[in-house]
């Protein structure tokens, strides 16, 4: 039977005061998502200090996991390009996808929630649109066995065969949209603040309408906050608290007015919350999900979450969620 | 004398990843290598990077090789002999390995050095002529990241994440000007020398003058790494790595006579034979030395001879090494 989409999570990797907790909680995370079935794992990369994500170098991470693990797809969700020099990252993803069997998704991204990293590196925030482009073009030419410009013969080594056609990109324009489709890349939708009807559909729109292929070939994935809980009233009550610090910066943003409440933030954030069927209604009626989701990547982490609430999360969202909208487990 | 000198956990193993080409179990059977050191207790296993499979090395990014290896060990330390840092952006370097040493339980021992492929540098947008000082820069600039000093000249500025202080102590550098790495406190990695350049011997002595007269109070660290091929004995070895051996000479246009291969060997500094006649080999080499790696590979090697080689190496070689005071009055 043919499956209607792929099942992943994202982690944005909450930070721990012990780094090595953090990390073995996340391969952890990844080992109990493989036994429910789950078709990939996404981590997001956040740089440095004045980050909240704990994972600066997803690919070493991934490295780990893909020995703690046998199937499960391993994703970046995103790579911040403009901070990476593109032929050590080609090299890094080929050498993981090599480890790992030919696992790896490689989702890109122009900057993230990275802003405040770009000086550290020595890059400039403004330039990050052109900065993607051309570091793109030299990734996934590279990625593709082509010779590297300037020279008559070096190669990507070792060889990715396969993993050009996993590259994702997340982008928030219409314009950066048809650039993915152009490329042959896949497409990620759902940045938190993201409308989902005004924002968010035109974009998977402008991406399908770019697609010169078949559809079977143009593909998107779908990020959403999942919170499952006793009741909406007990989900806004553990999120409360990870919640506050969204506010200012959903005023700074201008999205919302004066000071938001917790309801109107998870509103804000696009939260979908709080007993099996309350999700399952509000997936249903999300404009930019299932209509277009090759890929649905649940976000079940805030700040404070620890690791056996995630796993219980993705437990209901595996067992009872994505099995509603036609997905069952492959394996 | 009661227990050997050279305990296993005062040796290690470098793999360079030589291969004909890359084959789906070209990681794998370094990793089953790994963990054949680890079971033979020896102390390190350290991995080499190449970049476009220049000098027909595999791998380009041993960091993420040693994390998967992070999962497959528990005790054995992981090392990188070397990454060559004026390829590498600095800071996306340190954050690779604060990471791998957060996940592996604070095993990851640094290797760095300047690298000497010309291709690679081109490729990698940079001039091979220029890489000692780039070299010299990126050095200094991993340090202070590592040390945890803020990104930019802003005081409140970023700072490296994981924070990684205790990286700072596990540095090494393969590098001829070894005055700068003691002085900046790194440990020595070094190897057999070319003829005509500064004797490995000559090195680690002055490396440890310069450590001592700094006054430091922790200690200096040296590591020589050698080709050790032992075998039943020189004749079986020299079968089984004579072809490699004379397809690297002709590759950097040197004579490759295969009845001068022993002469060869002797000039490359690999000791090679039955487990004494390497004992006799090395026993002159260690003074200074507080750990010896021995790289069992060539291109062609099989997984079988090269577990074979270690083993040899680590029970019946190390046992036999001499000990050497590197308390000596000239070392101390």
């Amino acid at each position: 039977m043919t499956r209607p989409f792929k099942l992943g999570f994202l982690t944005h990797a909450p930070r721990q005061s012990d780094p090595a907790r953090l990390y073995e909680d996340l391969i952890e995370l990844f080992a109990a998502a493989e036994d429910l079935g789950f078709d990939g794992g996404w981590i997001a990369q956040h740089h440095l200090s004045g980050s909240t994500g704990g994972v600066p170098s997803p690919l070493v991470l991934l490295a780990a996991i893909a020995e703690r693990t046998e199937r499960i797809e391993l994703g970046t969700g995103i790579t911040v390009l403009p901070l990476e020099d593109p032929l050590r990252l080609a090299e890094d993803a080929a050498v993981l996808d090599a480890l790992s069997g030919g696992r790896v998704q490689l989702g890109l991204g122009s900057g993230g929630a990275n802003q405040s990293a770009f000086a550290a590196f020595g890059e400039t925030w403004a330039d990050k649109t052109e900065s993607f482009r051309r570091r793109r073009q030299t990734l996934q030419a590279l990625l593709a066995g082509a010779t590297l410009d300037g020279t008559p013969s070096l190669r990507l080594e070792p060889p990715a065969p396969g993993l050009a056609d996993r590259l994702w990109h997340s982008h928030a324009t219409a314009d950066g949209a048809a650039y993915a489709a152009r490329q042959g890349n896949g497409f990620l939708l759902g940045t938190a603040v993201h409308n989902p009807e005004t924002v968010q559909k035109p974009l998977a729109e402008a991406y399908l309408d770019a697609w010169s292929g078949s559809r079977a070939g143009a593909r998107i994935g779908v990020i959403r906050a999942v919170f499952p809980a006793e009741d909406k009233a007990a989900a806004q009550a553990e999120l409360a608290d990870d919640l506050k610090p969204f506010a200012a910066w959903l005023t700074r943003e201008g999205l919302a007015e004066g000071a938001p409440d917790t309801a109107e933030i998870i509103r804000l954030l696009n939260v979908h919350h709080g007993t099996v069927g309350d999700i399952i209604d509000s997936l249903g009626q999300d404009p930019a999900l299932f209509q277009y989701a090759d890929y649905f990547i649940p976000v079940v982490q805030s700040e404070s979450s620890t690791l056996p609430q995630a796993i219980r999360r993705l437990e209901v969202i595996a067992n009872q969620i994505a099995p509603a909208f036609g997905w069952h487990r492959e394996h | 004398m009661s227990a050997p000198a050279w305990s296993p956990a005062r040796a290690g193993l470098l793999n360079r990843l030589y291969a004909p080409s890359h084959q789906p179990e070209t990681y794998d059977t370094a990793l089953a290598l790994l963990a054949d050191a680890e079971a033979l207790g020896l102390g390190t296993g350290w991995v080499a990077q190449h970049h476009f499979g220049s000098e027909t090395g595999r791998l380009p990014s041993p960091l993420l090789l040693l994390a998967k290896a992070s999962q497959t060990t528990q005790r054995i330390r992981l090392g990188t002999a070397v990454i060559v840092l004026p390829l590498e952006p600095v800071l996306r370097l340190a954050e690779d390995a604060g990471l791998l040493d957060a996940l592996s339980g604070g095993r990851l021992e640094l290797g760095l050095g300047s690298g000497f492929d010309g291709p690679s540098f081109t490729a990698l947008g940079q001039d091979a002529a220029d890489r000692g000082l780039a070299y010299a820069e990126r050095i200094v600039h991993l340090i202070r990241v590592l040390s945890g000093e803020p990104l930019t000249a802003d005081p409140d500025s970023a700072r490296l994440w994981p924070p990684s202080p205790g990286l700072r102590q596990r540095l090494w550098e393969s590098s001829s000007a070894v005055a700068s790495v003691a002085e900046r406190g790194n440990g020595l990695l070094t190897a057999p020398r070319a003829p005509g350049q500064e004797e490995s011997e000559a090195l680690v002595r002055r490396y440890r003058e310069t450590w001592r007269r700094l006054g430091r109070t922790d200690a200096p660290r040296v590591t020589l790494v050698r080709g050790i091929f032992p075998g039943t004995d020189a004749a079986s070895v020299e079968a089984e790595v004579g072809p490699d051996i004379l397809r690297y000479l002709e590759s950097r246009g040197a004579p490759a006579i295969p009845s001068d291969l022993p002469e060869y060997l002797r000039r490359l500094g690999v000791a090679w034979g039955s487990p004494a006649q390497i004992v006799d080999q090395l026993a002159g080499a260690l003074a200074g030395v507080d750990q010896i790696v021995a790289q069992v590979q060539t291109f062609s090697t099989t997984r079988a001879q090269a577990t074979r080689r270690l083993q040899l190496f680590a029970e019946q070689v190390l046992p036999a090494l001499p000990a050497v005071q590197i308390t000596h009055p000239e070392y101390a």
